[in-house]
């Protein structure tokens, strides 16, 4: 599978923050779930790839390309949905055809102006006056109206009622039904990825701690529920961190198959990506 | 680029009733004598491009230009671009509104009067623009808003006694005064379509530094 982005050696520098050294590729025709908390650098990183701010070191390929010399081709194919980031607020909604055609060379104002009717989407409303979730959709459409390749959002979902976020992951859905099409979603709620995410990349701390399949997640990785007293029979480098509660104990560990063996009498429960995302952030660690 | 402009002009459009009863209210002052025409045209363009800077904070519009195909470069271009725009149709309206007033009260047109006028309040909105956008483009319309009215206040200080220094220097030269009064007519627009040239390629570099 070719890699849509290839990241290697990106390091990103301010005065109370450090995003890297970091590698990541992502291939194409998948949907990559980037979670992490809120300053992990998650949009620092977007941020990286779509040129916004200027990376200190390594390199950013999309498409193959480099990123900065080929800024203006590698951006036709890619739609953005960014986190309180948008048009003016006085901009009418149907000005933002008007101006989206001088922009992208493939910009389909039919297609636009479909989706606006679909999604009830008032024309003339300025975009201020517009709630948060037909905002949001806007956004969305506006990000896929010139048929992009690859999707990159930033917190997509988040303030959205459960209605909004169902419609506009099923948006997403949609759009990954091409084969050729990627997107690469970042998020701090994690159950938007349990069902669509390929792939789960984890960052904290401007680190990327965690990068596999999300098969490859359910399938290995597990909690460990055993009493406290049974925690010290547990072979060390199995545990990936732990936390302590008043009776008992869990334990994040990787290679579920194996641990079945060896602890028979114990449970093992499968991990939801919040469960693994506190257990790494905040659960405490052997070694 | 071309969407952009667009974007600036349509957010124009969008306070299009409230600047159009502005300007008018200040054309007939100017005209009752109580106001410079030049100051009129010269003002109105630079809020109502000032006020697009504005408008694009409030929802960080720049990061989402940048994402753009070539957002950045398209970024500045069309800032300059649309000030040229908004200054040719500003100069067409003003223009007609003198002639029509010089016509009413006088029965005769000024005309190369209101040229003479028009094209130097052009020259002197680009100047201010010149020192302007590069600000701007460097720090942002909230940090730029306070820069640029002090160097507004701190120019006009310096040009003050500047133009002091200069009148007793070189009316003693009559090489110069000679040289200047001979050429100003083309050297004067030069000067100024020189320094709106240079301040275009400095936002330029000032804004692919700029982080959002």
């Amino acid at each position: 599978m070719e890699n849509i982005i290839e990241i290697k050696n990106l390091v990103k520098k301010y005065d109370d923050f450090k995003l890297g050294s970091l590698d990541l590729n992502i291939p194409s025709g998948s949907i990559i779930g980037l979670i992490g908390e809120n300053g992990a650098g998650k949009t620092t990183l977007i941020k990286c790839i779509l040129n916004i701010i200027n990376r200190d070191e390594g390199s950013i390929k999309v498409f193959g390309k480099d990123n900065k010399e080929y800024e203006g081709d590698i951006k036709e194919d890619i739609g953005i949905v960014l986190d309180n980031i948008f048009f003016p607020e006085i901009i009418q909604v149907k000005d933002i055809d008007t101006i989206m055609k001088g922009i992208y060379k493939n910009w389909n104002s039919e297609v636009f102006k479909k989706y606006l009717q679909d999604f009830e989407l008032p024309r003339k409303s300025i975009i201020k006056n517009l709630s948060k979730g037909m905002r949001k959709k806007l956004e969305i459409i506006t990000a896929i109206s010139h048929s992009p390749k690859l999707l990159i959002l930033d917190e997509p979902t988040s303030g959205l009622d459960p209605v909004v976020r169902s419609e506009v992951l099923e948006i997403f859905m949609d759009f990954i039904q091409d084969e050729e099409h990627s997107i690469l979603l970042s998020t701090h709620i994690t159950s938007d990825l349990e069902h669509i995410a390929d792939k789960i990349v984890f960052i904290d701390k401007g680190n990327i701690v965690l990068d596999k399949t999300r098969d490859e997640l359910l399938e290995n990785y597990g909690i460990l529920k055993c009493d406290k007293d049974y925690f010290d029979k547990i072979d060390k480098k199995d545990i990936m961190a732990y936390k302590k509660n008043k009776y008992d104990c869990e334990i994040l560990i990787n290679n579920k198959n194996e641990i079945v063996k060896k602890y028979p009498e114990c449970i093992i429960d499968k991990i939801t990506l919040e469960e693994l995302m506190v257990l790494i952030i905040k659960g405490e660690k052997v070694c | 680029m071309l969407g952009l402009i667009k974007k600036d002009l349509l957010m124009m459009k969008q306070n299009f009733k409230l600047y159009a009863f502005i300007l008018i209210i200040y054309l007939i002052l100017a005209f009752a004598g109580q106001m410079n025409i030049s100051f009129v045209f010269t003002f109105f363009s630079v809020v109502m491009i000032f006020n697009t800077f504005a408008y694009d904070a409030q929802n960080n519009w720049d990061a989402y230009a940048i994402s753009l195909p070539n957002g950045r470069k398209n970024v500045v271009n069309s800032k300059y671009l649309s000030t040229l725009i908004l200054m040719l149709v500003l100069c067409v309206i003003v223009t007609i509104f003198s002639i029509i007033i010089s016509y009413a009260n006088t029965g005769s047109v000024a005309f190369l009067e209101t040229f003479y006028i028009m094209f130097y309040s052009a020259l002197a909105t680009m100047i201010v623009i010149a020192f302007m956008f590069p600000v701007i483009f460097k720090f942002g319309v909230e940090k730029g808003r306070v820069i640029i009215f002090s160097l507004i206040f701190l120019a006009s200080f310096i040009i003050t006694i500047a133009l002091n220094v200069a009148t007793n220097i070189f009316t003693s030269s009559n090489v110069f005064t000679e040289f200047i009064s001979k050429y100003y007519a083309i050297l004067i627009p030069l000067v100024c379509i020189g320094i709106f040239i240079i301040s275009y390629f400095i936002s330029l570099k000032l804004y692919s530094k700029r982080e959002f």
